[in-house]
């Protein structure tokens, strides 16, 4: 074809422009000047502040700014705490229904760890509030027919991070077991015909050969996985109302406090915060895929 | 050795059956809550099944429109997630298209500009895009709910993905004949694009069917609310009355149950689709 410019190639991608300029480019370069200034949404401009917001974060008589870092700190933990179980986990029920030699067996399984997946975080967190209750919650009722205690698990930690973790990984498993499955679909046969004919068993034919195999597909779902838990917001906000105290308040419920407080929004102050975060989301994202690609060589 | 492996073939299947069970346990405890009289919640042990089934939770949830409008929360779920999905399809194809078949000046810079989106975290861009929602006057609207997301940069690059590697011949051959660039498109290009277009098209309705944060902090009067942000108001609104919120949570979550259900096999595609977009 011709190299010379196709002129109608800018209406195929303006209507994807016009979307991307109003709510991507826009509001990036927009939430800048907005964290520089005192922001009302009534009045918009209120005065102008310069780096004050960004500047009082790193004050330590500034009581706001230690819950912003806090919550941060919760957000951390709960990545920390929900990544591992959501990667084994999932990467076991893969491992499950890929083996598994029954086909009505793969199927219903598949579809009952999906299933899931397709409903709305908030209807989930709404039916674990019932089922985590600590007087008449069915999951207590099982810990006590088993001989254990009841466990206050939306009221105290490290009960609540149960109940926040818990509903997560019910939604989340499936989606990423069907992730680890087309992985192991993708590792050619002939790979594992090779490694039965050196005599080697399932054991070694899964460290030697799944693992590795699984390793682009591994890199992906900790990545996505890390950014979706950073963002953690529903399951704090309906499950344990982010306490207690503010011990699972994540920095996306406290920037929701901060910007739609009904007395004194401070979107300012919260875009700034929003900022800060990102940045700091954006270097540990970019660290860990930087630790998992080089580990491929 | 042939009793040992069906042993291990049998014990495989009954632990990926207690495992199913285990995962699907949840939802039947929602179901069989939300036909059991109130004061049964609280008896204990627990009742696996209602001792005197009843339909009153569903009767005080769908009796009250003014309060709960069911019927409201449905519509304005499916208006968005209708629009926003064919929408987006559309507009990511055009894009798509353009990017992946025609030479024109900034095409680079327009693909570098979608990775970037792509990176920025979502949290940097929430409340500024509330203030640009806001400024237009679409907060309260399913305006709010259907357009920004449209600016989204996974399906453009999905398209440009696929019709990068789509072969160039019958599209030659076409150009010989005359035929224009919309012409292309919609002859050639979109009949061999379709299994595609409707992998994306359920992804993103389901994404939007589904989705709580946004439709939260934008839609405030109660029956403009889609039906996970009512949701989340039935726990403020019903504080420890667990059989009409169950019933409520059993009457939002049957639809995508059953879309689930209708489209499980694009749906599973849709899955493998996210994690096929690599730099």
């Amino acid at each position: 074809m011709s190299r010379k410019n196709n002129y109608s190639a800018y209406l195929y991608i303006l209507p994807h422009g016009i979307f991307y300029l109003v709510f991507i480019a826009i509001p990036f370069i927009l939430g800048i000047y907005i964290s520089l200034n005192r922001w009302s949404i009534v009045d918009g401009r209120e005065a102008f502040v310069g780096l004050k917001y960004y500047i009082r974060l790193f004050d330590s008589d500034f009581v706001r700014g230690g819950h912003f870092w806090n919550s941060l700190w919760v957000a951390a933990q709960f990545v920390i705490y929900f990544t591992p179980f959501v990667v084994l986990i999932s990467l076991g029920l893969a491992i499950l229904v890929h083996n598994c030699g029954s086909k009505l067996a793969r199927a219903g399984s598949q579809f009952s760890f999906l299933v899931p997946t397709a409903i709305s975080i908030s209807i989930i967190a709404v039916l674990w509030r019932w089922i985590l209750g600590s007087d008449i919650g069915i999951l207590n009722f099982v810990l006590s027919s088993l001989g254990m205690e009841k466990k206050p698990w939306l009221i105290d930690v490290p009960w609540a991070w149960f109940a926040i973790i818990l509903p997560t990984l019910w939604m989340a498993c499936g989606w990423n077991m069907v992730l680890f499955i087309v992985g192991m679909q993708r590792i050619p046969e002939t790979l594992y015909e090779a490694a039965k004919v050196d005599g080697a068993g399932p054991w070694k034919q899964f460290i030697y050969i799944t693992l590795p195999g699984l390793r682009p597909i591994t890199n992906f779902i900790v990545i996505t996985q890390l950014i979706g838990a950073f963002n953690l917001f529903a399951q704090p906000q309906l499950l344990t109302g982010g306490g207690p105290g503010r011990a699972t308040t994540p920095v996306m419920l406290f920037l929701y406090g901060e910007a739609f407080n009904p007395r004194y929004p401070r979107l300012g102050a919260a875009v700034a915060m929003g900022l800060v975060t990102g940045i700091i989301i954006f270097s540990i994202v970019a660290v860990v895929y930087f630790l998992f690609s080089r580990k491929k060589e | 050795m042939k009793t040992r492996t069906r042993f291990w073939k049998a014990s495989h299947i009954i632990l990926l059956f207690i495992l199913s069970l285990s995962f699907l346990f949840p939802l039947y405890w929602m179901l069989i809550t939300s036909f059991k009289l109130e004061h049964e919640n609280s008896l204990w042990p627990p009742t696996m099944w209602p001792e005197k089934f009843t339909l009153e939770n569903y009767v005080s949830i769908l009796a009250h429109p003014e309060d709960t409008p069911l019927f409201s929360w449905f519509k304005n779920s499916f208006i968005a997630a209708a629009s926003y999905s064919v929408l987006s399809v559309i507009i990511s194809l055009l894009a798509g298209y353009a990017l992946a078949r025609m030479t024109f000046w900034g095409r680079k810079l327009y693909l570098t500009l979608l990775l970037i989106a792509l990176t920025i975290p979502g949290i940097i861009l929430i409340i500024p895009s509330f203030i640009v929602v806001d400024f237009l006057g679409w907060t309260n609207s399913l305006k709010a709910i259907i357009f920004p997301a449209l600016s989204g940069t996974f399906g453009v690059l999905l398209f440009y993905q696929f019709l990068s590697k789509f072969p160039k011949d019958l599209e030659e051959a076409a150009v010989i004949d005359g035929a224009s660039n919309f012409r292309i498109l919609i002859s050639i290009i979109v009949p061999h694009t379709k299994p595609l277009m409707l992998t994306l098209l359920i992804l993103n309705f389901m994404g939007n069917w589904n989705d709580y944060f946004w439709p939260f902090i934008t839609l405030y009067s109660p029956s403009m609310r889609t039906m996970p942000v009512g949701m989340a108001t039935l726990q403020g609104r019903f504080e420890h009355f667990y059989g009409i919120m169950t019933a409520g949570g059993v009457l939002m979550a049957v639809p995508s149950i059953i879309l689930f259900i209708l489209v499980q096999k694009y749906y599973i595609k849709a899955i493998t689709l996210t994690g096929a977009i690599k730099e």
